[in-house]
């Protein structure tokens, strides 16, 4: 019976050493600017973690945001941590937390550092994105909707990637007349976009408004919009998407000028 | 009060906070289906924060209740006002608690939810327990021996909640730290200890037998749980001393809870004329134990098996598989502490509910591993956003939610056996 008591004994004690050496090897603290700190106390108090994941810990009722802040950038986040609500209306809805303009800045700074932390192993393997299809869409878009197979291969890879990662735009553009989401519905672009800028092409218009979205920024709606596409997608994914934007025409106002 | 009181006072506050516990959980279960009403009025967050701390709660108060039947024989029915005093004062912490959860007090912290002042005052009481009831303990067996170190461990792992810094990654890797020794070690070793002490009352095992296995398994549990514990440290820390451990552990941790499992078998096969239905309370354990810590709990131990599964509803359904193996053994000591109480060897608390639980267990656990893996598949491979992916698992969702309910009836049934059946003598 000695035996087995000692042999319990050294297994704590074993188990004991071992917690201690990783105590010793993973827990130092970093040297945490103090915004980042206080970013941490906001999304504390109103316990972000029930609900979302960073690096795969927390809650499970919410996507995990370890790289919300790359994917997204902070003016899309602002206006999100605002109204979030007016995101996803059909999805999980987000309560609004009422944050100061201060408190906003030190979560966006507390984002921004989980981001890019680079003490923290590659989370996760591939990308997780809060919305839009990835390799399933685009089995379900090319083998249940073959109506809306196009004939230009870059309309059908634009089409996909409108409302899929990482550019996802119908997070914050319907493609439905006089729909606001976010930012203006996106329904006709094709022939406003020529209208918009004398001497800017209708093509040049739509690049040009998804790299440096605050240039022609449209009356009534405030600039938001993520700015890092040049980094997130590729040259190919832009003439992919102004492809398929420049397919979305005015239906309307060219059956009401055929009428007339 | 008398220590019998006490105790019985506490199997009491069990059950009624694992009925809480369950409509709460039930509650945040249900908003995984869709339209939610509720989505502003009472979040999800809220919910789920307090579904935690009456989780922990209810094994807690479990625990301390069966280690004072264990370690105290709990049916003396001599003053005492010190276990009295402490007695009053857990019951006042549990009101508060979930007061503090009801009116979206808590603290929103990763590690345990109750503020840093209520966690200081529940970590006071349960020292005061463990003290109170080590002191009258005349023989140091292996039983007392181990429920004390789970306890001891359980307190140790709680503490460490205090030391929440601002720095969100070390504060992460301690929670997953605290966590671990608290579910994978510290519980785990408290109701190891319940166990041996049931297998006596089932079974006709040796007494010598009981006291070696104990120590033996005790011994390789704690550090399989250990390891389980370092080894998912790796998403926070990409070290090689962590995915070797995780490794070491995904080898050790199999065979170890097959061990137990070996162990339990011998005892189950082995019964006496007792009528309690303490025995089938420990084979539900013994099945939600090897499926998650040995084969989930392996596996995830794996780095690379970990960083896609890492915060789905796979890793709730190990914890899950944990604390209801935990909570089984609670609930096999009430039912057998009753008996006892009683004096007399009867069911007390029905076949009924015990096989709704475990039906309703098993059955939801299986719908929430499908839901996991949609999850991983669609979510982290095919990188399909979480929304959508969300969407597809709902018919999944609705077995869970099937599930959990018939668990609910199960223990409202097994809370009216508990009541019909109350020994008549404990006021005396």
């Amino acid at each position: 019976m000695q035996g087995t008591r000692s042999f319990f004994a050294g297994s704590l004690l074993i188990s004991g050493v071992l917690i201690v050496l990783m105590l010793g090897r993973v827990f130092a603290p970093q040297d945490v600017p103090d915004a980042v700190g206080d970013g941490y106390a906001v999304w504390q108090e109103n316990g972000c973690i029930g609900c979302h994941t960073l690096y795969g810990q927390g809650g499970a009722y919410a996507p995990d945001i370890t790289h919300i802040y790359s994917q997204r950038g902070s003016g899309y986040l602002s206006e999100f941590f605002i109204n979030p609500g007016a995101f996803h209306p059909d999805a999980r809805v987000m309560p609004r937390f009422g944050l100061t303009q201060s408190e906003t800045d030190n979560l966006l700074a507390f984002m921004a550092w989980i981001d890019g932390n680079d003490e923290v192993s590659d989370w996760s393997p591939r990308s997780i994105a809060v919305s839009g299809m990835g390799g399933l869409g685009e089995a379900v878009t090319v083998a249940n909707q073959a109506t809306i197979v196009d004939a230009d291969p870059a309309v059908t890879r634009g089409r996909a990637l409108f409302s899929r990662a990482p550019a996802i735009c119908s997070t914050c553009h319907s493609l439905e007349p006089d729909i606001t989401l976010v930012g203006p519905s996106l329904y006709g672009i094709a022939d406003s976009a020529g209208t918009r800028i004398a001497g800017v092409s209708p093509q040049d218009y739509i690049r040009e408004s998804i790299l440096n979205p605050g240039d022609y920024l449209v009356d009534g709606f405030v600039d938001v919009m993520q700015k890092n596409f040049a980094e997130v997608l590729t040259s190919d994914n832009i003439n992919d998407l102004i492809a398929f934007l420049m397919t979305l025409e005015d239906a309307l106002a060219q059956g009401e000028g055929e009428s007339e | 009060m008398t220590k019998r009181q006490i105790t019985y006072s506490l199997f009491a506050q069990t059950i009624l906070l694992l009925l809480l516990y369950l409509a709460v959980y039930l509650l945040g279960a249900v908003k995984f289906l869709g339209d939610d009403p509720l989505a502003l009025s009472l979040p999800y967050q809220q919910v789920n924060g307090l579904a935690n701390v009456l989780l922990n709660l209810v094994i807690l108060t479990g625990l301390i209740a069966s280690g004072m039947v264990t370690l105290n024989s709990g049916n003396d029915a001599t003053e005492n006002m010190p276990l009295t005093y402490v007695f009053y004062g857990w019951t006042a912490l549990l009101i508060v608690s979930v007061l503090l959860g009801v009116l979206d007090l808590l603290a929103g912290r990763f590690m345990f939810e109750l503020p840093v002042w209520a966690l200081v005052v529940m970590l006071a009481f349960l020292i005061g327990f463990v003290v109170l009831i080590g002191r009258d303990v005349t023989t140091w067996t292996s039983v007392p021996i181990v429920w004390t170190a789970g306890m001891t461990i359980t307190i140790l792992a709680f503490a460490l909640g205090l030391f929440s810094s601002g720095d969100f990654v070390r504060d992460a890797r301690l929670a997953t730290v605290a966590l671990g020794l608290r579910f994978n070690v510290g519980y785990i070793l408290s109701a190891l200890a319940l166990i041996f002490w049931l297998m006596r009352r089932f079974s006709n095992v040796r007494e010598a037998w009981a006291e070696s296995g104990l120590y033996n398994l005790a011994g390789m549990l704690a550090l399989a749980g250990v390891l389980v514990t370092l080894g998912s440290l790796h998403i926070l820390s990409d070290d090689a001393l962590v995915r070797t451990i995780g490794n070491i552990s995904a080898i050790f941790t199999p065979i170890v809870y097959l061990i137990f499992a070996a162990h339990s078998y011998r005892a189950l096969s082995d019964r006496n004329s007792s009528n309690t239905l303490a025995a089938h309370w420990v084979a539900l354990t013994v099945i939600l134990w090897v499926l998650g810590m040995a084969v989930m709990g392996a596996l995830m131990s794996i780095a690379d098996v970990n960083q896609w599964v890492q915060g789905t509803r796979l890793t709730d359904l190990r914890l899950s598989l944990i604390t209801f193996g935990v909570i089984a053994v609670i609930l096999g000591m009430i039912n057998q502490s009753v008996s006892d109480f009683r004096e007399e060897s009867r069911r007390i608390t029905g076949l009924m509910p015990f096989w709704m639980v475990a039906f309703g267990i098993i059955g939801g656990g299986v719908a929430l591993f499908g839901a996991g893996i949609v999850q991983v598949y669609l979510e982290r491979i095919l990188t399909v956003g979480y929304l959508e992916t969300q969407t597809y698992m709902i018919p999944l969702y609705v077995f869970w939610v099937l599930g959990l309910m018939i668990v609910s009836f199960g223990l409202i049934f097994y809370a009216l056996g508990f009541w019909a059946r109350r020994p008549v003598n404990i006021g005396e």
